[in-house]
């Protein structure tokens, strides 16, 4: 191609030369000049397409437009495109489109070529990833864009990345926030973040009280889905730390992992009974609603007060709260849940005692009776689980049997341990996984198989 | 003599004749009887095949009729079971019973077995009834978890009773609003940015929760649903398509109502189409251009736009409803992936896109409801539930049927014994026909 257009060249060379024989020698130079330039710039256009066609961007697209779908195939074509194409194998991750052959219109990409994206992405080296990640994350605040950041940085960041995700989630200060999918971005790469790099939860769970609002709750939620054994005090901590965060960490502490053990549980219990006669409406709720959820019989007195709020939806969590630790229906009046609540009192005063005495009984009639009529007080489970316990943990099996029932009945988190030994033994193992499922459902561990086939189905 | 012993022979031929005779009678004769008897044999046996066959052809008319009754008991409510193998019902000279399974879903599966005669037919019927639930009860609702973004505020209003700004009547912590029936709800968990603010109530799906930021507020119930919302498949109605709806730039055309079916709908930039309920418009693609106006008049009825290809809502194109109208408008949109409403839009109408992931980008007003896979929004967004939308589209079945028939089939007569019993039914059965009851006094209710 090349001899061609010397060839073509210098027959326009020849050509001058005619000219300045004809016209002068200044023309003729003049046209020379220009036919050396023609000729190095028709020189430069193939070889300029030729680079353009191979350019980054263009191989991308050639090659996610490719009929191969398996992504082992297509992510190997992606990687051998090196760090260059990080930017367009982003731009391709966050639209799930690449431009079609003629340039005007988009295809979508299929979720095996997603895939092989995913896996070319994770195979480019990690510092140059986290750096164009973060140059995209300071140039746009477009939505979209602060998207693909942080869904990458939950899949393929590390614990020096968590700072980068949490900025990046961060909307600038001046103009429109984020769109609301962001928010749910963040959260569920805080998730895999922590799944894939447990020790990241902890320097995560320092920065909750200086967040932007936008970005603690997600955070907060992250805190409490990870499931990590600490969960429930990381969440507390940052209560200690910041009153603003009241409302987004309450609903999380009944589900968060280690409530039932946090030596901060006592204190929890208290800080939530406080919260229930809050100014705000919706902490107040919460509040009253989580009593319930945490198993705080202390509460009920608090919660029958609340019952006769102005506020119907304090009076309507106050009242399931009340249902669910005493399993009474009665209807949302305060009289009658304050008479029952005095009627609890007084046998707690007069009869309690004398009951857990009947316990350590030789008579197994007696001693059946007594877990009976203990088994109608679950207002005060803390402090008869334990000694029902002991009763679970003696040798006569019917006494076993119904005691284990009764620390059904009567769910505290003191059990749990008593519960988690005697669902090894064959006899007592139904009857104790249904007290720990009244305690809280997810101490049930599903067996292997029981797992296989919830995945099966799924 | 001669006469005589000449003419003996003759006599006893004749009588040797004779005999032969009265044996070619009698063996023509019973060959007659033969035929006769085979004749009767046949003839009895074509008689009783024939009253079989009626027996047979009645009982599984009768099974029909008892499916139908099952129907229209489960209709009514009921369990959808009619009498049973003890006590069936008598219609029509024969009896049947239903038995009425619950498979799950709504769906349940009817058995009708009938007897008439000698006659035996079951058949079997896997119906599914839709709860007549509104479609649009709800503001938002989505398949997918719902986060509503910081700033966003929801209330509700009637657009059958006028305007939004005439009904704003209520001031709560600085946000004027109209009702609290801006009710949110996703089959997933509901998450609030701060200052979300929600007149209504928010109800995340089974087992899921709400979460809250700072400044938030919800005024109605936060508990979470019994069940979810099935999000019921589109049903496009056949419509023969006529061609395309194309109102030119600054043109202005009314769409009376009726049923219509239309390639392409486009409203070009300035035009105005009005169109006027009760109206049901299937389409192709549906493009509102820039500052075009889609009017509706659903004085006597909603109207009802089936897109099955792509929505398209250009910049600053609006749909109102004209004087003293509901804004009873719904959008039926089929396709999947993204659905985009342009910066600053004004909506108004339901949208129901159960594939679809609806994004609000900032600044837009939405006076309707909107149903879909998932649903996100910029930073304070307004949304005012029309309430009045809840009168109009039901999750029912095709044809407003509550009922769906998914499998219908002949089965095998249970009990078994029955088929080989070919006995009267009483007295198969054991039951006395004046002690039977009519077949809507057999329903079983739950």
């Amino acid at each position: 191609m090349r001899e061609i257009l010397r060839g073509r060249a210098g027959l326009v060379a020849a050509l001058a030369a005619i000219a300045w024989g004809v016209a002068g020698a200044p023309a003729a130079t003049r046209g020379i000049a220009s036919a050396q330039e023609t000729a190095q710039e028709t020189a430069r256009k193939p070889a300029e397409k030729s680079a353009q066609e191979r350019s980054p961007a263009r191989e991308v697209q050639r090659r996610l437009q490719a009929r191969e779908e398996d992504p082992d195939v297509l992510a190997a074509a992606l990687i051998e495109l090196g760090p260059a194409a990080l930017e367009f194998l982003v731009d391709a991750r966050r639209d799930r489109t690449v431009l079609s052959g003629d340039s005007l219109s988009r295809v979508a990409l299929t979720p095996p070529k997603l895939l092989a994206v995913s896996q070319a992405l994770a195979a480019l080296p990690h510092p140059q990833l986290v750096a164009a990640l973060s140059d995209r994350a300071a140039r746009s605040a477009e939505s979209n864009d602060r998207r693909v950041v942080i869904e990458l940085l939950g899949e393929l960041g590390g614990i020096e990345d968590v700072e980068l995700l949490l900025g990046a989630a961060t909307p600038p200060q001046e103009g429109p926030g984020f769109d609301s999918g962001v928010t749910h971005a963040v959260q569920q790469a805080l998730v895999q973040l922590f799944a894939r790099v447990p020790a990241a939860l902890e320097p995560a769970a320092r920065r909750l009280p200086n967040l932007h609002g936008d970005v603690a709750p997600a955070l907060a939620r992250a805190i409490a889905e990870g499931r990590a054994p600490t969960s429930f005090d990381l969440l507390v901590r940052a209560l200690d730390d910041t009153a603003h965060l009241d409302l987004v960490v309450f609903p999380l502490l009944a589900r968060a992992e280690g409530r039932h053990t946090s030596p901060k549980r006592e204190r929890v219990f208290e800080l939530v009974r406080e919260r229930v006669g809050s100014t705000d409406p919706m902490l107040a709720r919460t509040a009253a609603r989580l009593c319930g959820e945490l198993g705080d019989t202390q509460a009920a007195s608090v919660l029958c007060d609340a019952l006769d709020s102005p506020d119907a939806q304090l009076a309507a969590a106050s009242h399931a709260s009340l249902k669910q630790f005493s399993g009474l229906g009665f209807p949302a009046q305060r009289a009658r849940w304050k008479q029952w609540l005095d009627s609890e009192e007084a046998w707690r005063r007069s009869e309690c005692e004398q009951v857990l005495e009947q316990l350590r009984s030789r008579r197994d009639d007696v001693v059946i009776q007594a877990l009976q009529t203990l088994a109608q007080h679950p207002l005060y489970r803390d402090l008869l689980a334990p000694s029902v316990a002991e009763v679970a943990r003696r040798p006569e099996p019917n006494l076993r049997v119904v005691a284990c029932t009764v620390l059904g009945r009567l769910p505290s988190s003191s059990s749990i341990a008593t519960l988690s030994e005697l669902a090894r033994d064959p006899q007592l193992n139904r009857l104790a996984h249904d007290a720990l499922r009244a305690i809280d459902p997810s101490l049930i561990v599903p067996t292997p198989a029981k797992r296989a086939v919830r995945a099966q189905r799924k | 003599m001669k006469l005589k012993s000449g003419s003996s022979p003759t006599p006893a031929r004749s009588e040797r004749r004779r005999g032969v005779a009265l044996l070619s009678v009698l063996a023509v004769l019973t060959g007659l009887l033969v035929l006769l008897a085979t004749f009767q044999h046949v003839t009895v046996r074509r008689s009783d095949e024939t009253a079989a066959s009626i027996d047979e052809r009645r009982a599984f008319h009768l099974a029909e009729t008892a499916l139908n009754e099952g129907m229209i008991a489960l209709r009514a409510g009921s369990t959808g079971a009619v009498g049973g193998v003890g006590a069936p019902a008598y219609f029509g000279g024969g009896v049947f019973w239903v038995d009425a399974v619950d498979l799950g879903s709504a769906q349940t599966r009817l058995t009708a077995t009938a007897l008439s005669g000698s006659g035996r037919a079951a058949l079997e019927a896997v119906v599914m009834i839709h709860s007549p639930e509104p479609l649009f009860s709800s503001v938002l609702n989505s398949r997918e978890p719902l986060q509503l973004a910081s700033g966003v505020v929801i209330d509700s209003y009637a657009s059958a009773l006028g305007t939004y700004a005439s009904q704003v009547s209520s001031t709560y912590n600085g946000y004027n609003f109209a009702n609290d029936g801006g009710n949110v709800s996703s089959n997933a968990d509901i998450t609030f940015a701060s200052g979300a603010t929600v007149f209504g109530d928010a109800t995340p799906g089974p087992g899921h929760s709400c979460s809250f930021s700072s400044s938030t507020y919800v005024s109605g119930s936060t508990a979470a649903a019994l069940e979810p919302f099935s999000f019921p498949p589109i049903r496009v109605p056949t419509t023969p398509i006529v061609g395309n709806l194309v109102l030119a730039d600054g043109a202005s055309s009314t769409l009376p109502s009726g049923k219509y079916g239309f390639t392409d709908v486009s409203i070009g930039r300035n035009a105005n189409l009005t169109v006027q309920g009760p109206a049901t418009i299937v389409c192709t693609n549906f493009t509102g251009e820039m500052y075009a106006n889609l009017k509706i008049d659903a004085t006597n009825g909603p109207v009802t736009f089936y897109v099955e290809g792509s929505y398209t809502h250009v910049n600053r194109f609006e749909a109102s409803p004209v004087a003293g109208s509901p804004m009873a408008l719904a959008f039926m949109i089929t396709a999947g992936g993204p659905l985009g409403f342009p910066p600053g839009a004004k909506l108004r109408g339901a949208y129901y896109a159960p594939n679809a992931d609806i994004q609000f980008t900032s600044g837009i007003e939405v006076w309707g409801a909107f149903a879909a896979n998932r649903i996100s929004m910029a930073a304070n967004t307004k949304f005012h539930y029309d309430e009045s939308l809840m009168d109009h589209w039901n999750n029912q079945g095709p044809d407003g049927d509550p009922l769906e028939v998914l499998v219908w089939r002949r089965a095998p007569v249970t009990p078994h014994a029955l088929t080989i019993d070919r006995r009267d039914p009483y007295t198969v059965l054991g039951v006395e026909r004046t002690a039977l009851l009519s077949p809507a006094e057999s329903w079983i209710d739950a």
